[in-house]
Order: C-alpha cells, then sequence, then structure tokens
C-alpha cells in the first residue's frame, strides 16, 4: 500500500495542518496505519487548536485531533464505510472502516504477505 | 438451537447482505475519566484491539468524560491528556514562542505508553468510568 485517501478538514484554518499540500511540515499529506481507516481515535498534532469546538458527534468531514507533542493522521476519507487506497503494483482497492487492526498495520508494510478483504 | 440464536443469525445474514462491515455490532461505551478524583479535562481515550482483529476506536476528552462506539472485543485502554497551552499557529512570522511543555503528557505511562488498563466489551450499550491515580 502506497497510498490513501486522507482528510483536509473542512474547518481548516492555518493552525490545522492536516491535508496540508503547500506545507513541507512532515505530518501534512501523511497518513499512518496506526489506527484503522477512519478511526474514531482521534488525530494528534501540535499545530492544532488547544482547545477547539465540541468533538461530538463525530463529524467525518472535520474529524477529532487533539494538541499534543507527538503526531498520528489515521487514513481518513469523506464517503462511508473506508478509504480508497493504491498500491505498489498500480491498483486501487477499497479498505473497509472494520478491518482487522493486525492486517491494516501488515499493509503498510512491504512483506507482510497477508490476505487483504476488500 | 434456540430461537434468539436463529434471530441472531438471520440478522447476520441480513447484514451481510448489505454489505455492512462488523462495525455494525458496534454498541456505545461511555463514560468519565478522572485523575486523583478531579475529571480529566481534555485529552483522548484509545481502545485497541489484544488480538489485532477488529479496529481501533477513541474519543477526545471533553470535561472529564468521553463516548465512543465499539465492537465486542478485548481492549487494552490508553488515556492521554497532553499539557494544553497557548495557540502556535504554522504560518505565524513573529518570532518563535518560547519553548514550553505544552503537549507534553500529565497521565502516568501505566495508563497510556505501558498501558495496563484493559477492557473486555461486550454487545449494546454501556458505561465504563476509569479512576485514574498518579501514585
Amino acid at each position: 500500500m502506497l497510498l490513501s485517501e486522507i482528510i483536509f478538514p473542512d474547518a481548516d484554518a492555518d493552525y490545522d495542518i492536516r491535508g496540508d499540500m503547500m506545507n513541507d511540515d512532515n505530518a501534512c499529506t501523511m497518513y499512518m496505519t496506526f489506527e484503522t481507516p477512519n478511526s474514531s481515535v482521534p488525530d494528534a498534532s501540535p499545530f492544532t487548536p488547544p482547545r477547539g469546538k465540541p468533538p461530538a458527534p463525530f463529524d467525518p468531514n472535520d474529524p477529532p485531533y487533539i494538541t499534543s507533542d507527538w503526531g498520528q493522521k489515521a487514513a481518513r476519507s469523506r464517503h462511508p464505510g473506508g478509504v480508497n487506497v493504491a498500491f505498489g503494483d498500480g491498483s486501487v482497492r477499497g479498505v473497509q472502516d472494520g478491518i482487522a487492526l493486525a492486517v491494516w498495520r501488515a499493509m503498510g508494510t512491504i512483506n507482510g504477505e497477508e490476505t487483504v478483504q476488500e | 438451537v434456540t430461537r434468539p440464536a436463529i434471530r441472531q443469525f438471520l440478522a447476520c445474514v441480513a447484514l451481510a447482505a448489505l454489505g455492512c462491515s462488523p462495525a455494525a455490532t458496534e454498541g456505545v461505551l461511555t463514560g468519565a475519566v478522572t485523575l486523583d478524583g478531579a475529571p480529566v479535562n481534555s485529552g483522548q481515550i484509545r481502545f485497541v484491539p489484544v488480538d489485532g482483529q477488529s479496529p481501533t476506536a477513541g474519543a477526545v476528552i471533553t470535561a472529564g468524560r468521553y463516548e465512543t462506539k465499539l465492537a465486542p472485543a478485548e481492549y487494552s485502554v490508553e488515556i492521554s491528556s497532553p499539557k494544553e497551552g497557548p495557540t502556535r499557529s504554522m504560518y505565524d512570522a513573529s518570532p518563535e514562542p518560547t519553548p514550553s511543555d505544552a503537549g507534553a503528557e500529565t497521565i502516568p505511562a501505566r495508563y497510556n505508553a505501558k498501558t495496563e488498563l484493559k477492557l473486555k466489551v461486550e454487545a449494546g450499550d454501556a458505561e465504563r468510568n476509569f479512576e485514574l491515580t498518579s501514585k
């Protein structure tokens, strides 16, 4: 797996770097397989507002975040159910939100030899 | 085979036909988070499936409470509350802010990085409070 959809939040402001293109900071267009796709676990970044709007209900267009001294961003999409990801062989496939964490994490490596259910 | 079991089986078949993910069996888990009796005002709670066979789940903690949706499984629970600080602007031209400890963890590591908290989540909605201690 090489690429995934990620979210550029609706309520973007200069301090929310998620999805930024014209920004060479290391967490902008990046995502990690630490959390499963569209996870309800908040993203984390030093550059998000310390106290934002109320986090509930969960809004996929403006995923929850916390301000922290670590960075973490999940693969996210604006359509329900999963994310589309691109693989090194040129294929594009849908991955469901309910994917097993172990499989999703193996997909972030080059030789996990995992079986991926679409 | 009991009747509820048949009903459950039929429900599963119906959901599978609709293309639903296992998320359909998720229940709402809610509760309070305190440290030494005081509400944890901000931060996050995170549920990681111990067997790796289901997705992660979590929530932002607001005013000492959290609410999330979880599939039944056994989870390792991590609770984090980074110290709040002034807003940092990405493109602020003013000089670098003086270094502060904003973002530093305020909850002991045995509740997050080296968590010992475990929670077995059954089907259906539930309430679970986490009363943490710093000692």
